[in-house]
């Protein structure tokens, strides 16, 4: 990560895996964004919902106990709440456990899976956090009882009334204690994913003969336990920050759901991340979880989306501290500055329109919106010329790249670091004080390509029809250069609403567009919103299907301001399914995009 | 491990072959050592295909099926279901007993490879290794209709992470996560493998360009590297390492993998295996061996399925007997 000492030669733009980063790197290098999400600070059951890289695992890292107590200059116990940190990765929940599924009992395997996953997590986290505690007799007296009076006991429940040789007489950190818990359970983890593999591979041999645990009578009562002890802040809630839920099978996604719905959110309260592909909201008895009943919802993409100046600000603060970590002391505006010989025409354009609207010759309801509306339209147009390439169009500046970054943060550091890679490779002895302009653009314009699967030629031509391909990522992609393809024509139009970016569903959308729609936002390709329905007599909203602004470049959109959307049909949609250029030619063939652009309320952007 | 022309398969392998076990795809190669055996000598051919690829496969299914005519039995795997082609696999093999005089010849050229995977840790379940001979077909290129090496592609995007039936690992929670890919051709697949995984540290091997079944494509595997370089940016410097494998020596991509995972005892490792089929029988015997090894599959999006690789003309025989000292760890 980016030394605390200030050094130009490191690349301010470094991004590592929150987990991974030290106290003091999280803290100076995270911006306060939980006024946009005051939800996730306050007691209660909460799903934390956005893209990779949109600043979600960065949120937990800042809300645990040693970035806070770092923060706030305090000690544990004067903490608001104590988190735990407890990440799902792919890798923790393996295939053998497909086989125990759906068979008699699998509910309570894949719950005691879950129980001990996240009671690992507890023990392992306050084995780390307490290292520096200072370890009085009173407080190892505190927590040798805690670990003989509370998780003994419910280690011999669990076990059946098994004997467990646990107890434990002298310890010398409290530290030591709650590793001795950790461990304890990772035997008893250990027997049951021994267990899982053997039933994988043979499943007529064996009984399960290990622990049952689950939440109300397991990790539920330890957490109680624990929050008891006297270094522990009191009267304060756990978060259990659940990372990554997507990365759930439905049945265990079930269990955690069971969790949510119990009513133990004052005490403990689980915060859960996912990446838009929750499996389900179902338990496993078929109870339904509500928000706002049993949780509430944040999501992060819709926040960023819906207010552009917010994006802007949180984004601009992020780039600021690192540009000031790294020793560069200018504002981003400045470090990545705008291409100004477009600028110029563009201030030449809008000068034009300017006098242009006063003799009632544009749409628009003031001459400010005029000009914010066709200044930049105007100029692709005219670089586009009669070869329609308009490739010459610079995509520099901070306000653009904030625009290209589409509301995910990480986004706009990948581009920025590859950007000052390239820029210091060029002069690797003299500090990069700006990015010039011609690598700005060289690497957005890259970057939209990499992001539409590296090549569109090579999807067109090498995908055989029965390929391996999944007909549906077929579909997507034909979708999305229609939709490209469409916007495209709109901003080289003459019509009132040149920046078209989004679509929305004329009428109720099939199963096929429901799934494809999905799997465009699941990939972070489309961004999804409601918006009011066309029929002004009923009423109601209706969903709309932002482009993606980081592929922008692909078709040389204009990425800023508030833009307007389409109206399609079901038989559209699906026809582009099929192809994006026999779909376009039927637009054009249509007039559709003639009829139906309507301007998106100024709240929704990017 | 020796390399032979496929004409001289024959000689080098054994004469008593009780099973002979390939699977069909819709690359020619997977027809490629079938055709150079001698089929009287074979009690019964088992041909296994991929469900998904069926419509392009079924050319050379015929042809394997022409091949061994009566003694051939067709079995169908699953991409998508690996407990479902575990379960097939397992059908397949059990009627043989490791005290049978008869040997088994696998052609592993065409399996992917999870099933290839799943394939050998049941050889090894069964105790049927040391009766064990493999066959892998080598290419004399891949991604064939392309010249510029930047144009070349086997796979593209990625379904699904999981870890492969048999390998899993003894992994616990708490622990870091160290991520080894033995990268190929395939660098999207690969970097979508390490956005999926998040490790904490990552070590990315290289087959090395020196020896004789990488050196035809050893731009394309220098053009990789930068790509995968360039991508990882997540990962400051002390976090990656990167080191050679050798993609036609077993022993040596044994050890060089083994002294990497040594390094990372008290972590997770998570092994992915994009190289060759060699190497990712490399990936299972260390798999074995070391107890907080997993080995993960990412399945593709899509497959280069008209010019995925045109068919060399030598393959590689060799056997495991002394690779596996241990039994199996579960």
């Amino acid at each position: 990560m980016i030394n605390k000492k200030s050094n130009p030669m490191v690349n301010p733009f470094q991004t590592s895996t929150p987990e991974d980063m030290t106290t003091e790197n999280t803290v100076s290098l995270f911006v306060d964004v939980f006024t946009d999400f005051p939800k996730l600070l306050s007691p209660g059951h909460t799903f934390l919902h956005g893209p990779r890289g949109s600043g979600k695992s960065m949120m937990f890292r800042y809300l645990m106990p040693d970035c806070q107590c770092h923060a706030d200059n305090c000690s544990i116990e004067k903490l608001n709440f104590f988190s735990i940190y407890i990440p799902l990765k792919k890798c923790n929940f393996v295939s053998e456990l497909k086989r125990v599924e759906n068979v008699h009992g699998s509910d309570i395997i894949s719950s005691t899976l879950l129980t001990l996953h996240c009671t690992i997590n507890v023990f392992s986290q306050l084995t780390d956090t307490l290292k520096t505690l200072e370890n009085t007799p009173e407080l190892i007296k505190e927590t040798t009882d805690f670990y003989n009076d509370c998780f003994i006991k419910r280690l011999q429940q669990s076990m059946w009334g098994k004997d467990i040789d646990g107890i434990i007489t002298d310890n010398t950190s409290v530290s030591a204690i709650f590793k001795t818990a950790r461990d304890k359970c990772r035997e008893i983890y250990e027997i049951l994913n021994q267990y899982i593999k053997r039933y994988a591979i043979n499943p007529k041999s064996i009984d399960y003969q290990g622990a049952i645990c689950d939440y109300l009578d397991f990790l539920f009562p330890i957490l109680e336990g624990i929050m008891k002890l006297s270094f522990m802040p009191a009267n304060a809630p756990i978060y259990l920050l659940v990372d990554d839920a997507d990365n759930l099978s439905e049945s265990m996604t079930q269990i955690l759901n069971n969790w949510v719905y119990t009513r133990t959110s004052q005490q403990v309260s689980l915060k859960i991340s996912t990446q838009l592909d929750y499996k389900t909201y179902y338990t496993t008895v078929g109870h339904r979880i509500e928000t706002p009943h049993d949780y509430y919802e944040v999501n992060i993409s819709t926040t960023y989306t819906s207010n552009k100046s917010k994006y802007r600000e949180r984004l601009e603060a992020i780039v600021q501290r690192r540009l000031k970590l790294a020793g560069i002391d200018v504002l981003p505006k400045d470090f990545f500055p705008e291409y100004k010989k477009q600028t110029d025409k563009i201030a030449t354009i809008s000068e034009r329109i300017r006098k242009e609207y006063e003799e009632g010759k544009w749409n628009a309801a003031c001459v400010n919106d005029a000009i914010t509306r066709y200044s930049r339209p105007e100029y692709i147009k005219e670089q586009a010329g009669t070869k329609k390439s308009s490739s010459s169009y610079s995509y520099a500046g901070f306000e653009q790249l904030t625009h290209l970054s589409s509301g995910i943060i990480r986004f706009f550091l990948e581009s920025a670091f590859s950007m000052y890679s390239e820029a210091i490779s060029k002069e690797p002895s003299k500090p990069v004080n700006s990015i010039p302009v011609g690598i700005q653009n060289k690497v957005v314009r890259q970057e939209a390509n990499t992001f539409l699967f590296d090549n569109l030629d090579d999807q067109a031509n090498d995908c055989h029809e029965n390929s391996a391909s999944p007909e549906q990522g077929q579909q997507l992609m034909n979708l999305l250069q229609a939709m490209g393809g469409m916007f495209r024509a709109c901003l080289l139009s003459d019509r009132s609403e040149r920046r078209v970016f989004s679509i929305a569903l004329s009428d109720t959308p099939s199963e096929k567009i429901k799934e494809i729609l999905k799997l465009g936002v699941k990939l972070g390709y489309l961004h999804e919103a409601t918006i009011g329905k066309k029929n002004a007599l009923f009423g109601g909203r209706t969903r709309l299907y932002i482009l993606s602004r980081r592929l922008a470049p692909i078709w040389t959109l204009d990425p800023s301001g508030f833009a307007g959307y389409l109206f399609l049909q079901n038989d559209l949609i699906e026809a582009a399914f099929h192809s994006s250029d026999a779909m376009l030619k039927r637009v054009i063939k249509d007039d559709v995009l003639s009829e139906d652009i309507q301007l998106v309320q100024p709240t929704f952007d990017f | 491990m020796k390399k032979y022309e496929l004409c001289n398969i024959k000689q080098n392998i054994p004469d008593n072959i009780g099973t002979f076990i390939c699977c069909a795809s819709f690359e020619d190669r997977s027809c490629s050592i079938a055709k150079n055996l001698d089929v009287s000598k074979i009690a019964k051919a088992v041909i296994f295909y991929n469900e998904k690829f069926v419509s392009v496969s079924q050319k050379n299914i015929d042809k394997l099926k022409h091949t061994f005519d009566d003694k051939s039995v067709v079995k169908e795997l699953k991409t998508d279901d690996s407990i479902y082609s575990t379960d097939v696999i397992l059908g397949a093999l059990s009627d043989i007993s490791k005290d049978d005089d008869a040997k088994i010849v696998i052609d592993i050229t065409c399996f992917t490879h999870e099933s290839l995977l799943i394939l050998f840790r049941i050889l090894v379940e069964l105790q049927l290794l040391d009766s064990s001979t493999f066959i892998y077909c080598s290419t004399d290129d891949y991604s064939c209709n392309k010249k510029d090496v930047a144009q070349k592609w086997l796979s593209k995007g990625i379904i699904d992470v999981r870890s492969v039936i048999g390998y899993p690992g003894n992994i616990l929670p708490s622990k870091k996560c160290h991520l080894i890919v033995l990268t190929g051709f395939e660098h999207e697949r690969a970097y979508s493998l390490i956005e999926n995984i998040q490790p904490n540290s990552l070590a990315l091997a290289y087959g090395k360009a020196s020896n004789e079944t990488t050196s035809k494509n050893k731009d394309a595997s220098r053009l990789f590297t930068e790509l995968l370089e360039r991508k990882y940016r997540l990962y400051p410097k002390e976090v990656l390492e990167s080191f050679e494998i050798y993609c036609d020596n077993l022993k040596e991509t044994i050890m060089v993998l083994s002294e990497n995972i040594e390094k990372h005892s008290d972590e997770n490792i998570i092994l992915a295996p994009m190289n060759n089929k060699i190497t990712t029988l490399g990936c299972a015997l260390v798999a074995l061996k070391y107890t907080n090894v997993q080995i993960c599959y990412t399945e593709p999006f899509q497959y280069n399925v008209e010019h995925y690789s045109q068919p060399g003309s030598s393959c590689y025989i060799f056997n495991l007997k002394n690779y596996l000292q241990e039994g199996p760890l579960y």
